[in-house]
């Protein structure tokens, strides 16, 4: 790769690329493959179909790349652009009410459940998970809430709310409630281990 | 519910000023928020972008940047054929006489001839020359 490349932004790489540059798109797809590719793989659950949509959304961006203005916000319109492909596939599959259902499960926080002391309790038992425990607990979540974990590991908080067009204020809420889902999915899990074990 | 948000925002680094210090002084007194945040950074690192697959990159840039155009496989064999044109033309034509060379014969000829007349009758008129005086 060409560390040349490498230095410019996503900005610059975009203009070079419009300018004939292949390097360019090239090095732009080197840095979102991984990321991009784990956000539409997490979604749509399925390796081929998540292949499909990661060159979709590349490819899309080579053919109408004269039609994108460069404004600073290439990852964001990369995720969106894949988000909306993502939603196209569910759509097909007659699946789109899944994406945007509300979990309503998941709006009792479990701290507000539990007695007072056992806050604590919970804080001993956070620790104690796998890494595997922990990235099922982040699959076993309600899709919306699935996608919150995700996106902001790529994303900000204000890039998300954007993003999604919401309200930073309620992309921060969903995104609460998606911790203390996965907090109860955690300790379900392990009571289940305790009882085998037992 | 602002401890919520704040603690979300702490997590990603999107938290400044006396907001984050504030924030931090109630993380020491609060067990439950300090269990969110331990589960939110045990999540970033569990969930750190695995790499796509190296058969999906590549053929995505075999579809863009590395496309083979139509006539790009013909390309050898296009030039093969022009090279072989080119040789079977040299050929033909060393078969034709040297048309330059012809010329040149013609010409020499030609003056040789017309020298030759012109001398006689510059002999000529030498002679006659000679003889009036």
């Amino acid at each position: 790769m060409d560390s040349i490349l490498q230095e410019k932004t996503d900005d610059e790489l975009v203009l070079l690329f419009k300018s004939g540059s292949g390097a360019a798109f090239e090095e732009l797809v080197y840095r979102y493959k991984n990321s991009l590719y784990q956000y539409i793989m997490t979604m749509v659950q399925d390796e081929g179909a998540a292949g499909d949509l990661f060159q979709e959304v590349f490819i899309s961006f080579f053919k109408h790349a004269d039609k994108y203005e460069p404004r600073g916000k290439f990852k964001s319109w990369l995720f969106l652009t894949a988000r909306n492909r993502v939603l196209n596939f569910f759509r097909d599959r007659d699946q789109l009410t899944s994406l945007d259902q509300t979990d309503e499960e998941g709006n009792a926080f479990l701290h507000d459940t539990l007695p007072d002391g056992e806050a604590s309790l919970l804080e001993e038992l956070t620790g104690r998970e796998t890494e595997e425990e922990i990235r099922r607990a982040a699959l076993e979540l309600p899709q919306r809430q699935r996608e919150m974990i995700y996106l902001r590991q790529y994303l900000s908080f204000k890039e998300i709310a954007e993003l999604l067009d919401r309200p930073l204020g309620t992309v921060l809420a969903d995104c609460h409630r998606a911790v203390k889902k996965m907090q109860r999915i955690l300790a379900a899990q392990q009571g289940a281990a305790r009882e085998v074990s037992l | 519910m602002k401890y919520c948000e704040d603690l979300m925002l702490y997590a990603s680094g999107e938290l400044d000023g006396p907001r984050k210090e504030a924030f931090r002084q109630h993380l020491q007194v609060c067990a439950s928020c300090r269990a969110e945040l331990k589960l939110l950074q045990r999540t970033d690192e569990a969930l750190a972008a695995a790499a796509a697959p190296g058969s999906v990159v590549e053929e995505l840039f075999a579809k863009t940047t590395r496309r083979k155009s139509f006539f790009a496989g013909w390309k050898p064999a296009l030039a093969g054929t022009a090279l072989l044109g080119l040789g079977l033309l040299m050929f033909l034509g060393g078969l034709q006489p040297d048309k330059t060379a012809f010329d040149a014969s013609e010409v020499i000829a030609y003056m040789s001839e017309n020298l030759d007349d012109e001398y006689l009758s510059f002999s000529n008129d030498l002679a006659l020359f000679e003889q009036e005086f």
